[in-house]
């Protein structure tokens, strides 16, 4: 079997690779910044005479094994000052760095930590990384800086909307990102209806994006992993740090608990955008509530040399009421464990218990009528990832996790002065669980790879009662299984590769392939994300989403790497897609199923980026040239129509400009293809009713969509240790009406003719935001 | 669903939104045939037969005269159905519709044929109407509405039964139509004296003591699919506007070789009552 072959080779590889790791002496430990003790993630350690190196992992921590001998090792980090120390190592030893913060550099914006030619040299290719300096700057919409917005702007990743902080990644739609906190999934990301994202960006440390390819230890959707992680906390001294915006404030705390050894951060956001709605002339809005609130904690300790124990959470909720006739409130918890353990100096484990849970709760009451919905998804995650640093040319990641997910498709009770009922549908359970190894082989200065291979595994468990429905979507057969009974299984070999072909130290050639597959799905019942979208797993009717994608680029620095280019051409096949029957109802509905068609899907394109790295002047110039199709036997006959993410074209433009020390200007401009979207081409009438005629799925566009926006930061001058800064930003600053939405009316005089009327939600939209910290 | 337009309404209201006429070429499409019949039990069979129009021309609907409409009755009577004097209206004279029978409809047009098959459902022979008063409150103004409720002994035996509910004030002309209000029987209530129910419940305008005529119809799941994907296109029975559902397309049709519209036969059950509140609360 050709599953099997591939499984011998990986470890005819390993083995191998590992017989070569004799006589040789490791260096290990943590590189941290000397300002707040939070572990530098991605600062690199480079050994002069043997020209190569390590980076230290989302821990801080790194480790290499080299042969004895004198040398000169270098630690660095952007942003920080190099630090080289000497050594002659003649044993394994740990040696732990703080950095300093390089105080000329301080105000320069930062691009990544990582090395400068990172690009061309690492095996890693469809990466996106933006440093949090860079979201600090960037103009957003009410002032509200949001990472999710702020990586919109690369190549390959499309916005959803208007102000909205959804995303595309190479034609995937927006449920086929993986979306993690500290580990923990984030089953919807969104707040206000996706006009800002449940990222504060005070509590985030680092993030990276991986389009489609992502190496073995990442799993569970076909598109992309946005891997994100909270800041550990000052474990120095106290920090405050905060703003004051127009429509929400936020505040964080951290501090050591122990010095140098344990310490914590909470950090937290609210709104108030429902003030403005006592403005409002009608007493029922005037009466409305609509908020949200962020509260994000992390504490660290170090317990010994060898562990560490990170304890983090995210409690983040809406809160909607009108009047008091609706009270609509939802939200994400999530909650992680991980304890770091050093085996040796060479074998690195983390374990981490995850909790992660999603629900909404709408309360209705009209007089005697009340009624109550809710509805979630939770789940408990075991997870055990190791590393293994066998030398610098040579690192092994291998592990495994459990979930359990709990999904709980709606409660819903209704009473008035006649029923009294309440309805359940009926909760189903699943375990979700993998294993992978991936290694990472620099085969030779010119040649790396990183290779892996991934089991997932997939088991709906009962209780649970299966249905068969026949074409007319009649039920004609019911499973019903007890409990823990196994009710389906699904399992998938997932292959990853990303070659790396250096041709020299400004140019390199990357390949990579990867497969993906998708246990869980969301229902949507609407165009835009909403809190009543639904997580549903895969059952015996819904097949598992399967992706495979290749994807080819070339990268070139040009001068000393001030300028970072990159082509990159990519070919995604997707499987087992899911859309919905004509009419579909999926709110509330115990045969969901049934409403539900399955088809595939292609998605393909070409991503040119361009950044200025370092100077006065930063930023970057991305293009996409993308599409995105779909076919369901049940649509159109079969026929490839456009999905509705596909944009044929998408530009950003993003500048940042250092007017002085203190004053930094900044400016994004986006372009992109309007939406595919389905309009009526002709009409009828059926007792009176308008109805439309449709001829092809998606076949007209919203108008195209372009937007430019302003930023202004001032930082005032240091008292002490208190800094601030003012944010001045302008959102769409020529004020174009782009369209939210498009329907047709009926004329106000004629109603016997018909308007295409478009809805554009934001013109100019000014905001400040005043920012500190001590 | 509404819950989700409130939150729009309200986004809409905090960010000052606004709304433009503007121009979206549409295509223009080769007028297809939209037919519209029905069987009703105890009456003559009608089919409409018309055309399709550009999206942007002006309603109206141009029937098509001297189309073959044919109706059978599966069971070998077959008649065609005259034109009448109302462009693109065609009745039967002869033709009896019962319970049981598959009714057999082909339109011939322009050299197309176009054929669709229809069941006739069993007329729902007991029902029992209730109306009970609800009260919204929207800031200061208080607003009362009359709702009403049917209620069915479950009758059914192993198949899921569909139902169309209409009612409306004795002299309305519109008789209901153009709102879809249908529900089907897989939710039982049970009743201590009256044993398992189907409920059938619509907010109505009607005020205590009106005249009123409440038509319960029998229909068949085609015709049920019909109407369900209708509304959710069309948004007719939420009172217009673009509902923000899932991607639009065409409502199921019966009807064969790309023809709109649907054939459709129905058992109804009528009755004309007046306006009454009943006592509540006491059985609780």
């Amino acid at each position: 079997m050709k599953k099997q072959a591939f499984i011998l080779l990986i470890i005819t590889l390993l083995a191998t690779n590992l017989v070569f790791a004799q006589k040789n002496n490791t260096i290990s430990g943590y590189i941290k910044s000397a300002e707040d003790g939070e572990g530098l993630i991605g600062a690199s350690i480079y050994v002069k005479e043997l020209k190569n190196g390590g980076v230290t992992n989302v821990y801080g921590f790194y480790s290499i094994t080299i042969p004895e001998g004198k040398y000169t090792i270098d630690y660095s980090f952007i942003g920080f000052d190099k630090q080289s120390f000497e050594i002659d190592l003649t044993e394994s030893i740990t040696h732990n760095i703080e950095l300093v913060a390089n105080s000329q550099q301080i105000n320069d914006v930062v691009v990544t930590g990582e090395r400068a030619d990172a690009n061309i040299q690492n095996s890693e290719m469809s990466v996106v990384k933006i440093s949090t300096k860079e979201i600090r700057v960037l103009p957003v919409m009410f002032g509200e800086q949001d990472i999710l917005k702020t990586l919109q702007l690369m190549p390959g990743i499309k916005s959803a909307g208007e102000g909205n902080s959804g995303f595309y990644v190479r034609g995937g739609s927006a449920d086929q990102n993986l979306i993690v906190l500290d580990e923990a999934p984030v089953y919807n990301a969104a707040h206000l209806m996706g006009f800002f994202s449940v990222f504060n960006s005070d509590a985030v440390k680092d993030m990276k994006l991986y389009k489609g390819n992502a190496p073995a230890e990442y799993g569970g959707r076909l598109s992309s992993v946005l891997d994100v992680q909270m800041n550990e906390g000052n474990s120095k001294k106290l920090g405050v740090s905060g703003g004051i915006g127009l429509i929400s404030s936020r505040l964080t705390i951290e501090a050591p608990i122990i010095k140098n050894k344990a310490s914590f951060v909470i950090s937290g956001r609210r709104t108030y955008a429902d003030m403005f709605l006592i403005f409002a002339k009608n007493d029922a809005i005037k009466n409305s509530t609509l908020y949200f609130y962020d509260l994000n904690a992390k504490a660290n300790v170090q317990l010994t040399k060898k562990d560490k124990l990170y304890l983090s959470g995210y409690f983040g909720r809406d809160i909607f009421g009108f009047n008091d006739m609706m009270g609509f409130d939802w939200g994400n918890q999530t909650g992680t464990m991980r304890w770091n353990h050093l085996f040796g100096n060479k074998l690195f484990l983390n374990s981490s218990l995850i909790y992660s849970k999603y629900d909404y709760k709408i309360k209705m009451g009209f007089g005697d009528m009340k009624m109550n919905i809710t509805s979630g998804i939770e789940d408990y995650n075991w997870k055990e990832d190791f590393t293994y640093f066998a030398n610098t040319k040579n690192t092994i990641k291998f592990g495994g996790n459990v979930i359990h997910h709990t999904f709980s498709p709606g409660e819903l009770e209704f009473s008035d002065t006649l029923f009294d009922v309440t309805e359940l549908l009926a909760p189903k359970r699943a375990l979700e669980s993998s294993a992978y190894i991936s290694h990472k082989f620099d085969i030779s200065r010119f040649v790396k790879l990183t290779y892996g291979l991934r089991y997932s595994n997939f088991t709906v468990i009962g209780l649970d009662s299966v249905y068969s429905y026949n074409d007319d979507q009649q039920i004609i057969d019911t499973t019903a299984f007890g409990l823990n009974e196994i009710v389906q299984n699904y399992g998938n070999f997932e292959p990853r590769l990303t070659l790396n072909f250096i041709l020299n130290n400004k140019n390199s050639i990357k390949l990579s392939y990867a497969r993906n597959s998708q246990y869980l799905h969301l229902l949507s019942n609407s165009t835009s994300s909403t809190p009543m979208d639904l997580w549903i797993p895969s059952s015996k009717i819904i097949k598992p989403q399967l992706a495979d994608q290749v994807a080819l680029g070339y990268f070139k620095n040009f001068k000393d790497n001030t300028y970072e280019t990159s082509i990159e051409i990519y070919y995604k096949d997707l499987k087992n897609q899911i859309d919905y029957r004509s009419g579909a109802d999926i709110m509330f509905n115990e045969h969901v199923e049934s409403e539900l068609v399955f088809g595939s899907g292609r998605a393909y394109g070409v991503e040119l980026f361009i950044k200025k790295r370092t100077g006065k002047l930063t930023g970057w110039i991305g293009y996409t040239l993308a599409r995105t199709e779909r076919t369901f036997d049940e649509i159109d006959d079969g026929a490839w129509y456009p999905a509705k993410q596909d944009r044929t074209h998408d530009v950003s433009v993003v500048a940042m400009y250092n007017i002085t020390k203190k004053l930094n200007i900044s400016a994004t401009w986006v372009y992109y293809t309007g939406n595919a979207v389905t309009f009526p081409s002709g009409k009828y009438e059926i007792e009176g009713v308008l109805v439309p005629v449709y001829t092809s799925r998606n076949g007209y566009r919203m108008p195209n969509y372009h937007r430019m926006d302003l930023g202004i930061t001032y930082t005032n001058k240091k008292k002490k240790r208190f800094e601030s800064s003012w944010n001045l930003s302008a959102y769409n600053l020529y004020a174009r009406k782009n369209a939210y939405s498009i329907s047709f009316e009926p004329d106000e005089n004629d109603p016997t003719k018909t308007n295409a009327v478009q809805l554009s939600l934001f013109r100019i939209i000014p905001s400040l935001t005043y920012n500190f910290n001590f | 669903m509404k819950k989700a337009h409130l939150i729009y309404m309200a986004l809409i209201i905090l960010f000052a939104s606004c709304q433009d006429i503007i121009d979206i070429d549409l295509n223009e499409i080769d007028p297809k045939i939209v037919i519209e019949g029905s069987v009703v039990s105890g009456e003559n069979v009608k089919v409409t037969v018309s055309y399709t129009t550009d999206y942007y021309n002006p309603t109206d609907f141009p029937g098509i005269s001297g189309a073959v409409v044919t109706v059978s009755d599966g069971e070998g009577s077959s008649e065609i159905l005259k034109e009448t004097e109302t462009v693109g209206l065609y009745e039967s004279s002869e033709i009896v519709c019962e319970y049981g029978k598959t009714y057999e409809l082909k339109v011939e047009h322009e050299g197309e044929e176009y054929t669709a098959t229809s069941e006739m459902p069993k007329e729902v022979e007991e029902w029992f109407p209730l109306f009970t008063e609800m009260e919204f409150t929207f800031g200061d103004s208080t607003m009362t509405m009359m709702r009403m409720l049917c209620l069915l002994p479950d009758v059914q035996e192993d198949t899921t039964n569909y139902f169309r509910l209409k009612t409306y004030k004795l002299h309305d002309e519109q008789k209901g139509n153009g709102s879809f209000n249908i529900f089907d029987d897989t939710d039982v209530i049970e009743d201590e004296f009256l044993g398992e129910l189907i409920m059938l419940g619509i907010p109505t305008d009607f005020q205590l003591f009106d005249s009123v005529i409440v038509e319960v119809i029998s229909i068949n799941k085609k015709t049920y699919d019909f109407y369900n994907s209708l509304t959710a296109i069309a948004g007719s029975s939420d009172g217009g506007g673009p509902p923000p559902t899932s991607t639009p397309a065409n409502p199921m049709t019966n009807i064969s070789n790309g023809g709109f519209g649907y054939f459709s036969s129905y058992a109804i059950s009528i009755d004309t009552l007046v306006v009454f509140e009943m006592p509540m609360g006491e059985n609780k």
